[in-house]
């Protein structure tokens, strides 16, 4: 099915991955440690008959070593060849009733271009990982998730090798205090009540406010534009994608606008809704849309706060299955919203180069300390924008790269911040 | 019947019975087969590419609704990412000529396995920093394998590396000894680097 990488191999390789790798990777490491490079490289470059390998029920370290061999081969083989999931999606291999993609260990532009000294180590670098030097992953993940990842050109224009960095302007354009929040307190769920976002204050004063926002933007040139969650009504992202097509299309120096969150009715259920993030490309039209895969409620106290009644509340959305990642030259790029970023297991697997995180919270200790478990795991960036906060613009903004050189937005604006991020358009495999 | 032919059949399918998942999975693969057509420069898989999506694209503006008019740009960048994003064989075999420095590395690695960085800066005259471009270069196009050992770095041909160094030895190229003779006022230290290792200069490294 993928070049020389048929069905039949793809799941053995998979199984050989799970056994050796997901199973006894310290057991491995320990036998790659204490044996000498010629050998090694002598099971590198040996053909080994993989089928008799998965057939054993004892290994010795010497069909541990024949394993390795395999594995490297095959990781190494499938990375020079043009892959079709570089396209669209993932492979996917079914194996003992449980569902496994293959995902890519990549440096991304944004990693690339902070120095080796300086840069965050990832997992896949050090210790046990480091010793097997494996660049791809077979991971579990949740039969009923629907991953959807396919290649976006929107940000094809950087490839030029010259390009030397990007530049991402964060918007808290809008706050709590903006919108119209209702509950409904006659459904009741278990004691909560539901709450939702049901448009803006003063729409047009919104709009003048956020149509400023994008006409600096254009002219400080801003790669990406970032707004927060659930301050974004049906009728300004309209209003957005028009102004989009009518200022920037022909001149497009906004390439991506993650246009925040909404509330959208879903289906005919009583108050039933989904928190959609919605990113629109340089002339408008949509590239792709999230929804929020975590439950949110709120306790006695902050329902009070919010609309002044003695209730627990909840925000009752249909909760998601979908994630929905863009394959880009800048990398893999997903927009979780808010605590899927921080509380989503499966967002943890997804191999994601850069996060786009709309947020509406207190505060951003937690999706700091989140930003470097993702740096961590696989290197990557993350940037996220809070709905209009008090306390400067570490209450209301959020930006990390995987190195110790922290970066601060500049103020363009109070309701525009931009960062120019180093990008490496060179391209190593 | 080739698997070509059978993941054109299965788009075609995926067309009649609107599977818009099978048919962006069809799609992608029928593109990389093309990126790897031009990526190898193999005429026969060109043509053979070429053949197979000829009525294609008339079947696709009736009944692919998983396309946008502006489709054909977007195949564009999806063949220039795959070109990019995968192994170049042509750069390789460039990596791997005898005339290079990169290639000088490769048969001080295939000669002596497990040559550090070091060793080779000292066999080659080099500086360290060149040696570890050269080593950069040709790690990332996978034709050497690093292995770290604690501090030291010990390198090895991969695979990949062994059988495009076999293919470079292995042209049987004609002594043009009167193209040589002729380069009177050719650098004699660059014509002694073009025959290296014995071997003749390939074609395309005629000195000039």
């Amino acid at each position: 099915m993928y070049g020389d990488f048929d069905e039949d191999l793809l799941k053995q390789w998979c199984e050989l991955y799970e056994r050796f790798i997901t199973k006894d990777r310290q057991r491995l490491a320990g036998v790659i440690r204490f044996c000498r490079s010629e050998r090694l490289n002598e099971y590198r470059l040996t053909k080994h008959n993989i089928s008799q390998l998965l057939a054993n029920t004892t290994l010795s370290d010497d069909d541990c070593l024949s394993a390795y061999g395999c594995l490297y081969v095959l990781d190494r083989k499938f990375g020079h060849k043009p892959h079709p999931c570089s396209l669209n999606g993932f492979i996917e291999v079914s194996l003992n009733d449980s569902r496994y993609i293959l995902t890519h260990l990549a440096e991304h532009p944004i990693a690339k271009a902070i120095p080796k000294s300086k840069r965050f180590k990832s997992n896949a670098e050090i210790g046990v990982n480091g010793v097997l030097g494996l660049r791809n992953q077979w991971q579990t993940v949740e039969r009923s998730a629907e991953i959807e990842m396919t290649r976006s050109d929107v940000f094809d224009v950087l490839v030029d090798a010259s390009r030397k960095h990007v530049k991402i302007g964060l918007s808290p354009f809008a706050g709590i205090g903006d919108m119209i929040w209702r509950y409904d307190s006659d459904d009741v769920h278990g004691g909560s009540i539901p709450f939702w976002c049901d448009g803006a204050q003063d729409e047009q004063a919104l709009w003048e406010r956020l149509s400023a926002v994008l006409m600096m933007a254009h002219e400080q040139q801003v790669h990406i534009l970032l707004l927060p969650e659930l301050v974004m009504t049906e009728a300004l992202q309209i209003k957005l994608g028009d102004w989009l097509v009518q200022h920037n299309a022909f001149e497009p120096n906004i390439r991506l606008v993650v246009a925040g969150t909404r509330h959208v009715i879903d289906g005919n259920g009583r108050n039933v809704y989904s928190n959609r993030c919605t990113v629109l490309n340089y002339c408008g039209g949509i590239e792709w849309e999230q929804e929020k895969r975590q439950p949110f409620d709120l306790d006695v106290e902050q329902a009070s706060v919010l609309f002044g009644i003695q209730s627990p509340a909840f925000e009752p959305t249909q909760l998601s299955r979908q994630l929905v990642m863009r394959h880009t030259a800048l990398g893999r790029i997903a927009t979780p919203i808010c605590l899927d970023f921080l509380c989503d297991g499966l967002w943890q697997v997804m191999p994601v180069d850069v996060y786009f995180v709309p947020v509406m919270s207190k505060g951003l200790s937690r999706f700091n300390d989140k930003c470097r478990t993702v740096g961590n795991i696989w290197g990557a960036a993350a940037f996220g924008c809070n709905a209009q906060m008090d306390g400067g613009w570490q209450a209301s903004m959020f930006v990390y790269r995987p190195t110790k050189d922290g970066l601060e937005p500049k103020e363009q604006s109070p309701f525009l911040f931009t960062v120019e991020v180093d990008i490496d358009m060179n391209y190593n495999l | 019947m080739n698997k070509l032919s059978q993941h054109r059949d299965t788009y075609k399918q995926a067309l009649k019975n609107s599977d818009n998942q099978a048919l962006l999975q069809e799609k992608s693969w029928l593109t990389a087969a093309a990126a790897s057509a031009l990526l190898n420069q193999d005429i026969e898989a060109m043509r053979q590419v070429r053949g197979c999506c000829a009525d294609l694209s008339a079947l696709a503006d009736r009944f692919d609704s998983t396309g946008k008019p502006g489709d054909r740009w977007r195949t564009l960048g999806d063949v220039l990412t795959l070109a990019l994003e995968s192994g170049r064989p042509l750069e390789q075999l460039r990596l791997a000529l005898p005339a290079t420095v990169s290639g000088t590395l490769l048969q001080h690695i295939k000669d002596q396995p497990g040559i550090t960085p070091t060793q080779l800066s000292q066999c080659c005259d080099k500086s360290a920093s060149h040696i570890s471009n050269e080593l950069k270069k040709l790690e990332n196009a996978g034709l050497i394998d690093r292995l770290r050992r604690t501090k030291k770095h010990e390198l090895f041909l991969s695979i990949l590396g062994k059988e495009v160094l076999d293919t470079i030895n292995s042209q049987e190229v004609p002594v043009r000894e009167e193209v040589v003779m002729d380069c009177k006022y050719a650098d004699p230290d660059r014509l002694k680097r073009l025959t290296v290792f014995g071997n003749p200069p390939l074609p395309f490294t005629r000195a000039a």
